[in-house]
């Protein structure tokens, strides 16, 4: 029986259904979107596009991005993605999410992914039980940029 | 080789049968219309009738999800997309699966839960019916222990471990073909 757990200070991050946790260490700013019309941001909403946007390191426009449940860039930024999050790893990217919570000083149980639903690019790592008893993926950002830059997943 | 020492070739609580001297117990399962394959009647654990599903996103064409069973998150799959890359069917959320037992590569015993789409039932499996490994596809004898003539179709013996092995293994490769 699994006895691992998960430790330490993270953030869960909800996109619609699917709730992502990273690492608290990872994120460089929580905003909220409150001012500003989400349907007026510069949303990357395919695969080229964020490269080029990762590539681009003197970004003048701040640009979005928002994951679908399913893990792929969305088309456009929908109108309940008003939390947004800058990461390390490619700051200048915006990552827009329904709800962002902090998760600090958490023990909990933690459930590895299972080795036959993983490949080299999955960047889910582990399963998790919330407190409210949803499931969360446990999860490293920069394996998830790298997930949505080489896999062959569509946007939504 | 007959099919009573092919199921006692892992010497291994999983593999352990004691079938009659002639025979020997297995499920047939049908991944898909008058297609079959067959396990050792002890690496079958449960059906499981209508699982709930958390659906992961980001895994291999096959998966269809996790499972709770028994405390633990279990994956499942479609039989038929692991087997041969069928484009995998949707679980309905009155299907079933069956729990498999299998050894990973560090022999630890773990737990797969396989999509059918029909309800796999226990057979005898006498000497007499074995038979070659089917040729329509090349995957057959890597993971097969044996062979049986079942209603004119040809039954791979199917060896979980080294089903479920060399998935995990082809896909460290990175030779999944795509997401």
């Amino acid at each position: 029986m699994n006895t691992q757990r998960l430790r330490g200070d993270y953030v869960l991050l909800r996109a619609d259904s699917l709730r992502l946790v990273v690492c608290q260490e990872d994120i460089i700013s929580i905003k909220h979107l409150k001012d500003r019309k989400v349907a007026d941001l510069h949303c990357l909403s395919n695969r080229g596009q964020l490269l080029s946007a990762m590539n681009d390191n003197d970004n003048q426009q701040p640009v979005f991005a928002a994951l679908s449940d399913k893990l792929a860039l969305t088309d456009s930024i929908a109108r309940n993605r008003y939390v947004v999050t800058t990461h390390k790893k490619n700051a200048d990217i915006c990552w827009c999410w329904s709800e962002v919570q902090l998760l600090n000083h958490v023990d909990m149980p933690l459930a590895p992914m299972p080795a036959l639903l993983c490949s080299a690019l999955t960047p889910i790592n582990a399963v998790v039980t919330l407190a409210s008893g949803k499931q969360a993926f446990v999860c490293d950002f920069e394996q998830l940029l790298n997930y949505l830059t080489q896999s062959e997943s569509e946007s939504a | 080789m007959s099919t009573q020492t092919d199921f006692s070739l892992h010497n291994s609580p999983l593999y352990s049968t004691k079938p009659h001297r002639n025979s020997a117990s297995a499920w047939l399962l049908e991944y898909a219309p008058s297609r079959y394959i067959a396990m050792a009647s002890t690496v079958c654990q449960e059906i499981v009738e209508a699982p709930q599903i958390l659906a992961v996103p980001a895994i291999p064409d096959y998966g269809l999800g996790l499972i709770q069973w028994r405390n633990r998150w279990l994956p499942l799959v479609d039989l038929h997309s692991l087997l041969l890359g069928a484009e995998k069917k949707t679980f309905d959320k009155d299907a079933h699966c069956l729990v498999v037992a299998y050894y990973t590569a560090e022999q630890h015993i773990a737990y797969v839960a396989l999509s059918l789409p029909y309800f796999p039932y226990l057979i005898t499996v006498n000497n007499s019916a074995l038979c070659a490994l089917p040729t329509d596809h090349d995957i057959w004898p890597s993971i097969s222990l044996s062979c049986f003539r079942y209603q004119d179709r040809r039954v791979p013996i199917v060896d979980s471990s080294r089903l479920f092995n060399r998935h995990a293994i082809l896909l460290d490769e990175g030779h999944k073909k795509s997401l």
